[in-house]
């Protein structure tokens, strides 16, 4: 599997990219240069420098030390954010799939009408409701994004429970809850593998997205959206205030495409 | 005859497209402590029916039992509840099924899914214990360099060494009864060999009781001390291996062993049952062997036979020996 996986060069360097982000995300205080928050309007609006690596923004804040926490904040809320989404899709989608009749109607109907909210605009109703903070936007993304899942891992299930080792685990006398989440469940992940790596780099969107409309990550606290929020008012005369960001986000969201896409490839036995 | 299991006059059913399928029809067996009985029949006879609603593993949405009793140690099998049910799966009764690799769960070590039947049937039981519990009963089943075995996963075994990983999983427990569902038909002559001697020698170590369900005449001699012969969802001959190979009344069991190929005839052409098994839905009536029979009577088309014991312990469904 590994080595399937590593001789595709584009997943293998977006896993790294990934490992060195979080890298950077563990050990921020000790890589930046200066304090993310501190204001010093002497240096205000400064370009890139030795100084200031990526330059300062308009209240001159170093703005590679923003960037750096940010990774913080966009991975913290990627991982969050997928996990109670991953949480309850496999639950839900678990017990739909494997028990059918009236749970299995009753849990995807509510699917369906998940999928009928436009999922940005839910989001940021719930958030004008709930007041922005990093909390609630991990919550809101998680509680939005669990019905793909749902729907994925019902279908798995579907496929795995009329396997006869289903038969057989019944036969040596285990138990629903143990039959669905030791024996099928295994048999069914490496699909939600990749959904949930692809959904990372979804949350983290959304984040940055939120963030940016200002309903995300509240300054001071730095994010890759909020620096962007900067950035557009200031993007004629200071480019390095979009561009660093902007490529922050890319990097990350398309790191976590390559790494799903190759896990995917991985675990389809088409290929 | 002390009786370990004793099934009355089971009735199951299936449902397709809401048509009612009636598989099992009213079958009566009995099994003693340490007995191998063999059901033989054709496929779709039903005779994996009886094996599956012993452990109640019928799918629930396709069929159910829905009627008789199953008595185990005078206790009904169909009244219990999901715990006790817990308890009989894997702990009183053990399963075989036929292709182990596919029973066998892909993405655990057999060591892994044999401790886990042994961690089921006794919670008690440290991590090491149920360790060497589960060496234990692979080198029952006499599994070459066992202690490695233990770490492999199904699909590094070969075909004989999955259906013996099955086996020692079965057996695990200790049950009472094995059930062994055509146990040797995804197998080679050869290992079909083994396994079958493999299944006598735990029944004299551990005086297990077997029930053999194949439709292989042959594997049913070999082993079994009685034999049932089913015939659309019912048991239409009973007898001991001996009286049953010697002496078969029944004309379906005439003519199975008829069609059994055999070395010393050579060149001839191979015997069989003319017509085809009736299909569950639609059963001919009277004695639903009647299309197919050689010895057919007038009443055979209109009325069902009833069991009777022709000779001591020799029990056959059809009017030619009703007086």
């Amino acid at each position: 599997m590994w080595q399937r996986f590593s001789s595709n060069k584009l997943a293998l360097s977006g896993m790294v990219v990934i490992a060195f982000l979080v890298i950077i995300a563990i050990f921020a205080p000790r890589v930046v240069t200066h304090d993310p928050t501190e204001q010093n309007i002497a240096d205000y609006l400064q370009g890139p420098s030795a100084k200031h690596y990526l330059g300062t923004d308009d209240l001159g804040r170093d703005v590679f030390s923003r960037i750096v926490y940010g990774t913080r904040i966009s991975l913290s809320v990627g991982f969050i954010a997928v996990g109670i989404a991953v949480f309850i899709g496999v639950f839900l989608g678990a017990f739909a799939g494997f028990y059918g009749g009236w749970i299995d109607s009753l849990i995807m109907r509510f699917v369906d009408i998940m999928f009928c909210f436009p999922t940005f605009f839910l989001i940021l109703m719930i958030i004008a409701v709930l007041g922005p903070n990093i909390y609630n936007v991990m919550a809101v993304i998680g509680l939005t994004s669990w019905p793909g899942i749902a729907r994925l891992v019902r279908g798995e299930i579907l496929s795995v429970k009329e396997r006869e080792f289903v038969y057989a685990a019944k036969a040596i006398g285990a138990s629903d809850l143990r039959i669905i989440f030791r024996h099928i469940l295994p048999n069914a992940l490496a699909p939600v593998l990749v959904t949930a790596t692809l959904g990372i780099a979804d949350a983290i969107l959304v984040e940055s997205g939120l963030s940016f409309l200002g309903l995300g990550v509240q300054p001071p606290m730095a994010s890759w959206g909020n620096i962007l929020t900067t950035g557009k008012d200031y993007i004629e005369h200071a480019w390095w205030l979009t561009l660093f960001p902007g490529l922050a986000i890319l990097i990350t969201i398309l790191s976590y495409n390559l790494v799903g896409e190759g896990i995917r490839e991985v675990i389809d036995p088409k290929q | 005859m002390e009786k370990l299991l004793e099934i009355k006059n089971l009735q199951v059913e299936y449902y397709k497209h809401g048509q009612v399928i009636p598989a099992v029809r009213g079958v009566d067996l009995n099994i003693a402590p340490g007995e191998i009985v063999g059901v033989a029949g054709e496929s779709g006879c039903g005779k994996s029916t009886v094996a599956l609603s012993l452990m109640r593993l019928i799918p629930e949405k396709q069929g159910k039992i829905t009627g008789g009793k199953i008595l185990f140690e005078n206790e009904n099998i169909l009244d219990m509840n999901d715990e006790e049910m817990r308890q009989v799966r894997g702990g009183k009764i053990g399963i075989v099924f036929q292709e182990a690799f596919s029973s066998l769960n892909p993405v655990f070590t057999i060591g892994d899914q044999i401790k886990e039947a042994i961690q089921l049937h006794n919670p008690d039981f440290s991590n090491k214990k149920s360790r060497t519990k589960t060496l234990e009963a692979l080198q029952r089943v006499n599994i070459p360099n066992f202690e490695e075995r233990y770490h492999a996963f199904p699909h590094q075994l070969s075909g004989g060494m999955q259906q013996r990983a099955m086996i020692a999983m079965s057996l695990s427990c200790n049950p009472q009864i094995l059930i062994a569902d055509e146990p040797t038909t995804a197998l080679d002559v050869t290992i079909q060999a083994q396994i079958l001697d493999l299944l006598l020698k735990v029944r004299k170590e551990m005086n297990m009781a077997i029930l053999l369900i194949t439709h292989n005449l042959a594997v049913v001699s070999q082993v079994a001390d009685r034999v049932a012969i089913m015939y659309a969802g019912q048991i239409v001959e009973m007898a001991s291996n001996e009286q049953l190979f010697s002496n078969p009344l029944h004309p379906y069991t005439v003519g199975l062993l008829n069609s059994v190929p055999d070395v010393n005839t050579q060149g001839k052409k191979l015997a069989q049952i003319a017509g085809q098994i009736p299909e569950p839905e639609n059963l001919p009536k009277g004695c639903p062997f009647h299309p197919r029979c050689p010895d057919v009577m007038d009443k055979c088309k209109t009325l069902a036979p009833e069991t009777l014991e022709w000779e001591k312990g020799h029990f056959v469904r059809c009017f030619k020996y009703s007086v």
